[in-house]
């Protein structure tokens, strides 16, 4: 048999090696490394958080915002000049409305015991 | 109404004893489908785990637009596959690591894969053969894998991949024609060291 024969030969060889493979067997209890692996990641979403959370680059970060945060609105509030009120003649006329209705009120009111 | 169709309703409503029918049903074609991809039993161990925490946790995502197993071994390749990569870059993270001094190396080399369900007179032809099944691209090992070990149909294994009846008539085609090629390639280098 020569070298290509040879070649060709253990190349069928291999190609036919599959056929007729028998399943293989799983491992037993599959069933309750899924319930702990079920278990583990319903648990590890929260120590996930509160592991991410509690790193100090997070803690720090997150507290650095928030004087930052405070800071800025401190300044921005120093700074801004304070606002003019201005009498609004709409809504005075509401209130002179309400007020004079309440005063008629007042007056039917008290004008009873007369 | 069969019998996936019950497990399945049963698992919808939260049945967790339509879970472990399921588990039993399924956990063998899981299994081998994941074995016969990542070449290696803790590995498909690993993957079938998975698979099913996979399946209870999006079961209420599932339309019912393909079967149930169809489905599943969508799954099964979809993990599989990540955990190849997973352990991929694992591996050339452990060699960078190992160049920069660290210990973490060793146990990563390859080894032969020894499928449990090939009889002992083929033996070592198989363990060639998944080597070289190793080098071809993913859709062809695939196909070839669902073909060649699972027994699937090429009908079936065009739901599963969902693609054409022609395209996997292609791809297993091309599988076979790249794995003489590269198999060629070995054997001639073996038989000229001897």
């Amino acid at each position: 048999m020569n070298k290509e024969d040879k070649i060709n030969n253990l190349i069928n060889q291999a190609l036919n090696s599959a056929d007729g493979i028998e399943r293989a067997v799983v491992k037993p209890f599959l069933l309750t490394r899924i319930n702990a692996r079920l278990n583990q990641s319903k648990e590890t979403i929260w120590e996930k958080a509160s592991w991410f959370i509690g790193r100090p680059s997070v803690a720090f970060s997150g507290l650095a915002i928030l004087i930052f945060i405070n800071v800025t609105v401190i300044i921005f509030n120093r700074s801004a000049p304070l606002p003019v009120v201005t009498e609004q003649p709409a809504q005075e006329s509401i209130d002179e409305f309400s007020y004079t209705a309440v005063s008629t009120i007042y007056d039917f009111e008290n004008s009873e015991p007369q | 109404m069969n019998q996936s169709e019950v497990l399945l309703n049963q698992l919808k409503q939260g049945n967790h004893s339509g879970f472990t029918a399921l588990v039993d049903l399924y956990q063998d074609m899981v299994y081998n489908t994941a074995l016969g991809i990542v070449q290696n039993e803790e590995d498909a161990d690993d993957v079938a785990q998975e698979v099913f925490v996979q399946v209870y946790l999006s079961v209420n995502t599932f339309k019912g637009e393909s079967k149930l197993s169809t489905w599943i071994y969508r799954i099964t390749i979809t993990k599989a596959l990540d955990h190849e990569k997973k352990k991929k870059r694992k591996k050339r993270f452990g060699l960078i690591y190992s160049l920069f001094g660290g210990e973490e190396e060793a146990h990563h080399h390859p080894v032969e894969f020894d499928h449990p369900g090939v009889k002992l007179e083929k033996k070592e032809r198989a363990a060639e053969l998944f080597k070289a099944l190793k080098k071809l691209p993913e859709k062809q090992r695939i196909a070839f894998t669902l073909h060649k070990l699972d027994g699937q149909s090429n009908q079936e294994i065009a739901e599963i991949m969902n693609t054409s009846l022609y395209a996997v008539e292609s791809l297993v085609g091309r599988a076979k024609s790249n794995l003489k090629k590269i198999l060629y390639n070995y054997y001639s280098e073996k038989i000229s060291v001897q």
